[in-house]
């Protein structure tokens, strides 16, 4: 990968951060409540940190293990924590959601700080099993609306772009000191998931 | 006997009312175009279009073809049905269902015969094409709008099933993928809404 591949990935991941955090005042007056209803899908997922720590992990994680975990654990996430959302609607408990959700970004940051390589049949079941907690914990915060499809795809799209935004960032991995710097964000997502953690259990 | 359960489940599940969704925009361009423009703000009806356009292109050039032949036949007839019939109903859940089965094939890589991409396009065309049409009756609209909207659905699988079958690329590959893990996620989420809140997916 050049250099140039690298600055349009890293570009490219300014935008889904730009997209991500898009103003939904902007929109007030046109068509409202559709948009609305995007919108709100869309910062849904961004409205804590715990989950966006994990999620970029995920990206940062598959941008370390390569093709095709680079694209196949994206594929799955969305997928689990729309299934974990589904449970939480349903009003079906998880035990230690909070735990759960803090676990992942220590145990996502400890891959990456130690450049753990597992293989995808142990990584895809992983990361699934995180999405769950954090798609029930999602779940059980959402109210009855009427605009379900338009608000699920906003949730399912920003899941999406902080995705690719942890793949973006993990681009550095090919520059020179790379690597070193994206262990480092592990650390840093390592402690982040720390102080989740004892959040949870205060 | 389990079976039998399974039937009335799944038949209450497809028949549990939601209200509809009864507006169109007004282009100012006349029914023709206020069809179109409605397929294009009708979530619903646009997400399960492309999901099902991926799905049936996913196929190849054979399935494309077919896609872009049955889809618009399927909407016309059953949306024509919606529009000169008494009949009501929403198939919210069938519908998230379809995007749950289709998105999640797409985001699997499953390959299936023409055949099948076929019949998926003649039933989930036929359901929202029928969806679409009680619409346009509330809205007081007429065939013209119906065929207003078609145009638009022959439009949208032309345009897809072209890209899909044209760009063979692996990264354009993974980015199918990637859509149809969205489609089968919202779906699975639009689920839980409507069992568990019992939410309108129309809108």
């Amino acid at each position: 990968m050049t250099k140039l591949h690298v600055c349009r990935l890293l570009l490219a991941s300014g935008i889904c951060a730009a997209v991500v955090h898009f103003p939904e005042a902007a929109f007030a007056h046109v068509e409202g409540e559709a948009v609305s209803g995007f919108f709100s899908g869309l910062s849904h997922p961004i409205g804590g940190w715990d989950h966006i720590l994990a999620m970029i992990a995920v990206g940062l994680w598959g941008a370390l293990l390569g093709p095709p975990a680079l694209w196949i654990l994206p594929i799955a996430f969305p997928i689990a924590m729309a299934a974990g959302g589904m449970l939480g609607l349903f009003g079906i408990p998880l035990p230690w959601v909070e735990i759960g959700i803090a676990v992942s970004s220590i145990v996502l940051g400890l891959l990456i700080l130690t450049n753990m390589r597992l293989s995808l049949a142990a990584a895809i079941p992983l990361v699934m099993i995180f999405a769950l907690f954090h798609g029930h914990a999602h779940g059980t915060e959402l109210s009855p609306r009427a605009d379900a499809v338009l608000y699920s795809l906003g949730f399912v799209v920003a899941t999406g772009l902080l995705h690719m935004l942890g793949i973006g960032i993990g681009a550095v991995d090919k520059l020179p000191m790379g690597r070193t710097a994206l262990r480092a964000l592990g650390g840093g997502v390592l402690l982040g998931g720390t102080y989740f953690l004892i959040g949870a259990f205060a | 006997m389990r079976r039998s359960a399974g039937g009335v489940l799944l038949a209450v599940a497809l028949c549990a009312p939601t209200p509809s969704y009864a507006h169109l925009v007004n282009s100012g361009l006349g029914p023709f175009y206020d069809g179109a423009l409605h397929l294009m703000l009708t979530p619903m009806d646009l997400v399960g279009l492309v999901t099902l356009s991926l799905f049936a292109s996913s196929q190849g050039a054979q399935a494309g073809r077919l896609l872009v032949i049955v889809t618009p036949i399927a909407w016309f007839l059953a949306g024509a049905v919606g529009v000169y019939s008494q009949m009501t109903g929403s198939f919210a859940i069938a519908n998230a269902g379809a995007l749950v089965l289709l998105g999640g094939s797409i985001a699997l890589g499953l390959k299936t015969s023409s055949t099948v991409a076929a019949v998926a396009a003649a039933v989930f065309g036929g359901l929202l094409g029928f969806q679409s049409g009680v619409e346009l009756r509330a809205a007081d609209a007429d065939w013209v709008a119906l065929i207003g909207t078609v145009a638009a659905v022959l439009t949208v699988t032309i345009l897809i099933s072209a890209l899909v079958i044209s760009y063979t690329a692996f990264t354009f590959q993974v980015v199918q993928r990637v859509l149809g893990s969205w489609a089968a996620a919202t779906g699975l989420l639009s689920l839980g809404w409507i069992v568990g809140s019992g939410a309108n997916l129309a809108g």
